[in-house]
């Protein structure tokens, strides 16, 4: 495939080589056409639309892409679309003409949306009854939960040494510029800390977002930029998930960063994947879905993914042991944080 | 001159390509002005009201005010680092003159997302220059928390633009006469009114024209804003982004789009028409001997190079650093290697993502080598007009371009990736084959009609050979420019094409900081080397 896409460039460098003008334009029709159709359809694959730390190097993407290969000699290719928010961007602006099989990566407060726009097609993956009814909130099965956890703010234990308690304290003087937030519009974490403070503070949350600002060091457009700078020392309090020390333990061999249980209670995001309606290989896409939640791909999540898999019979390795159990979790209608998200990050980009 | 305006092949030629070019600037535009007015996507009768609305929301009008504040303090600061340096360049032989020459390459081939990455490595509170700070003063906090604010992006601007105004005005500098000041000089002036009087009225051209066009580059400014204003803004062009890409907000991101292109007419009008008379200044003279520095001078050139290597090679040479180290997990401990650009070429699917820089940025650099230089043959002696002619384009931002194509095309999707490349290069390529064509004084293709050449044969091979080394330069331009550019691909790109300056961002804000920085590395290299030798060339 690759070699189709080389070859014709190798072409107009040699033609160009000849230095006349005129020879060029005929190359140039021949390269757009070329370009209007950049892949043939092939039938042995399936293309995942995701985000950025799905198909990081250390994320799951890489993982269980051979597996599944290995399992039903289907290629997957995963294409990054920045994080969640920009993810179901992407899918509206090729609604029509979806180029995409699968979506992996929406959660459940943007869920709403994408349900009502109709992009999904139903589908029920062999395996469904694993996964536990408290998770599967779309009754349509057209989103399947692949995983879920809390959202948590994560603490640098060295860099700063009296963490905050709640949500309320995040406000004090004493963080002044030492919290990394995701932007809402963009992120599911950005949308679901939006819905954390929405479930806590109720109307009042407008309030809050305000006397945070203070607080902010930068509000970051995905979840991995913004864990990279919190990792990078760039300020010692990010926005993240309870299950984050878990990676730390694992990969880090550290129990530096930990994850914060606040007095107020902890709101849970469930990750979800879908079958994009028109989806090209449509057969191919419906055997990703059975596959993604298998026992055989759950097992790689905790290690991965770095959340709680869907499928309750994974038993979670030893580094889990490191994950917050928050003690009291709060929930709210899941249609609202979208619907508030502009006007969240308008708060905290001008103070009003 | 005029005869071969006459010829009347070129001419038509030549004047296709102007109408053309022409057009294609202007059809987007058209576009988003019916999509707007017509509310096609709004879905309301009374879509110009709308649009009123949108702009006088207390949003957009902050947006407004930020635009031009960040873009007109940005625009102080890259004089204030440029000026010095373009007196340098213009007076003395030193070494390292060509390298500073050369960075004039930055703002065009440098993508703004790298500065970006390496801005946080070098200012960031973690990075190089804090901890030097932490370590020498034994601070317990990072003393510079600046890059998060107002003032980052200013210095990320600044630092992108400086080398604008150092080669503009630099190259007029060189050029001046300099009896004019000796004489205001000899006859009793002090240095800065000798400077006031003899050479200033002569640099006010080349150095508005540098101010135009880096306040125009910050206007647009668009990555840099994406990554860093978060908190502290958002400049019209992201919020056209916001809008249209992420609130699916096509009417509002339409009218923004509109008002921010009527804006920058103004300041490309004002380019346009200073570019005039700087370009009679520039062909008044022949460069100037260079000087050997010495004295005072030494001792500015010696606090111009550290200051230069401190605040502005820092994040360089910490971005090499980065691309060399390989870290295991995120933020791991690093040990130096070649793994990213490995990692690149096995996981980050380089491979592909070269095929489709080459893919869009040779057809792109062809077409706007081919416009450019039959628009640039219509315009000969025609400076006025031409000089309009040629900026109009720089006011349609790739945004906005690239919006209006996918309005015109809604299933366009990649194949107009490479088209509306093409116009955003197209200004600078046109300019470039302008200026060199002004260098043939003589008109060769007279003598080779005289010989029995065909009219049409006369003036492509005679002048075609002529200027075939700036043809072949300004080619390279075109090439740095559409190779280097995230916002038309980041706007029409659909599926899985991944050019490199996407394969850059996608690495960028996965924050996968070193793969990121040797990507980067990459792309500089292609589009720097690129500049050098052309630089080296227009030295020579």
């Amino acid at each position: 495939m690759n070699l189709i896409r080389v070859m014709p460039a190798e072409g107009i460098m040699r033609s160009s080589s000849g230095g006349r003008i005129r020879g060029r334009p005929i190359t140039l029709v021949v390269f757009v056409l070329l370009t209007l159709f950049p892949l043939a359809a092939e039938d042995k694959a399936v293309i995942v639309y995701t985000y950025d730390s799905f198909v990081a190097d250390w994320g799951p993407g890489p993982a269980i892409a051979p597996l599944f290969e290995k399992a039903t000699g289907i290629k997957v290719q995963f294409v990054s679309k920045g994080d969640g928010g920009q993810l179901l961007s992407s899918l509206l602006l090729e609604k029509n003409r979806p180029q995409a099989d699968v979506a992996l990566g929406l959660d459940n407060f943007l869920a709403p949306k994408a349900l009502a726009s109709g992009l999904f097609a139903a589908y029920s993956p062999a395996g469904l009854d694993a996964i536990p009814a408290a998770l599967r909130f779309d009754a349509t099965n057209r989103l399947i939960p692949f995983d879920y956890g809390h959202f948590a703010i994560m603490w640098d234990s060295q860099k700063l040494s009296d963490p905050p308690r709640s949500l309320e304290d995040l406000t004090k003087p004493e963080y002044a510029k030492k919290l990394i937030l995701m932007d809402p519009r963009t992120s599911t974490p950005g949308l679901g800390f939006l819905a954390w403070t929405e479930a806590v503070f109720g109307p009042a949350w407008k309030d809050y977002w305000a006397r945070l600002r203070p607080s902010v060091l930068a509000m970051t457009p995905g979840w991995d930029a913004g864990y990279g700078l919190f990792t990078n020392g760039e300020a010692p309090l990010v926005l993240s998930y309870t299950t984050s020390p878990a990676y730390h333990k694992e990969v880090d061999k550290t129990d530096r960063y930990k994850a914060l249980e606040f007095s107020d209670g902890h709101i849970a995001e469930i990750e979800v994947a879908g079958i994009l309606a028109g989806a090209p290989h449509l057969s191919n896409a419906k055997k990703f879905m059975d596959f993604l939640i298998s026992l055989e791909c759950q097992n790689k999540l905790p290690l991965t993914q770095w959340m709680y898999p869907a499928n309750a019979a994974v038993v979670l390795p030893d580094s889990y042991s490191a994950a917050l159990r928050p003690s009291k979790t709060v929930s709210i209608d899941p249609g609202r944080p979208a619907a508030d998200a502009v006007e969240a990050a308008e708060i905290l980009s001008s103070g009003k | 001159m005029k005869e071969l305006a006459g010829d009347a092949t070129v001419k038509v030629a030549s004047w296709i390509a102007i109408l053309a070019v022409a057009g294609l600037s202007l059809a987007p535009l058209a576009a988003i002005v019916s999509g707007t007015a017509w509310g096609r996507d709004a879905g309301s009768g009374n879509a110009l009201r709308s649009s009123l609305a949108t702009l006088l929301e207390p949003r957009s009008l902050r947006a407004l005010r930020f635009t031009l504040t960040q873009a007109a303090i940005s625009t102080v600061a890259a004089l204030a680092v440029g000026l010095p340096g373009a007196w340098l360049v213009a007076r003395y032989r030193f070494r390292g003159r060509r390298l500073l020459k050369s960075l004039s390459a930055i703002p065009f081939s440098v993508p703004p997302l790298l500065v970006v990455l390496a801005f946080v490595l070098y200012y960031g509170r973690g990075g190089y220059l804090n901890r030097l700070l932490m370590a020498l003063f034994s601070l317990k906090q990072p003393p510079l928390g600046f890059l998060y604010s107002f003032w980052g992006i200013v210095l990320v601007h600044g630092f992108y633009n400086f080398p604008i105004v150092l080669q503009n005005v630099g190259e007029v500098w060189a050029r001046l006469p300099r009896d004019r000041e000796e004489a205001a000089r000899l006859l009793g002036a002090g240095r800065g009114r000798a400077f006031a009087t003899g050479t200033l009225p002569s640099l006010l051209p080349s150095l508005a024209q540098a101010a135009a066009l880096t306040f125009l580059f910050c206007y647009f400014s668009f990555a840099v804003v994406l990554v860093f204003g978060g908190l502290v803004g958002s400049t019209l062009e992201v919020e056209v982004y916001r809008r249209a890409r992420i609130e699916a907000d096509p009417a509002g991101a339409s009218a923004i789009a509109l008002a921010e292109t009527a804006m920058a007419l103004i300041v490309v009008s004002l380019i346009g028409l200073v570019e005039r008379r700087d370009a009679t200044a520039l062909r008044a003279g022949s460069p100037q001997p260079l000087l050997r520095p010495h004295g005072p001078a030494r001792m500015a050139l010696a606090v111009y190079a550290i200051v230069l290597v401190l605040f502005f090679g820092g994040p360089l040479f910490a971005l090499a650093v980065e691309s060399f180290t390989v870290r295991r997990g995120m933020g791991g401990a690093g040990v130096a290697g070649l793994g990213n650009f490995v990692r690149l070429l096995t996981d980050a699917g380089l491979a592909r993502s070269l095929a489709d820089t080459a893919l869009t940025a040779v057809p792109a650099a062809s077409a706007a080598l081919v416009a450019g230089s039959l628009v640039a043959m219509g315009l000969r002696g025609d400076g006025r007009r031409g000089s309009i002619l040629l900026s109009l384009p720089l006011a349609v931002s790739s945004i906005v371009a690239s919006l209006g194509w996918s309005i015109i095309f809604p299933k366009g999707g990649n194949a107009l990736i490479a088209p509306v490349l093409a116009l955003v290069a197209f200004p600078f390529v046109a300019k470039a084959v302008v200026g060199a064509l002004a260098v043939l004084e003589v008109s060769p293709p007279l003598a080779a009609r005289v010989l029995g050449a065909s009219r049409f044969r006369a003036a492509v091979d005679i002048d075609f050979r002529a200027v075939a080394p700036s043809l072949l330069a300004a080619g390279a331009f075109a090439f740095a420019i559409a190779a280097g550019d995230l916002n038309v691909p980041i706007i029409l790109g659909r599926g899985t094409f991944e050019p490199l300056p996407i394969l850059l961002y996608r690495l960028a804000s996965a924050y996968r900081f070193p793969e990121a920085c040797a990507a980067g590395l990459l792309l500089g290299l292609i589009t720097g080397i690129v500049f050098f030798i052309k630089e080296g060339r227009s030295d020579a």
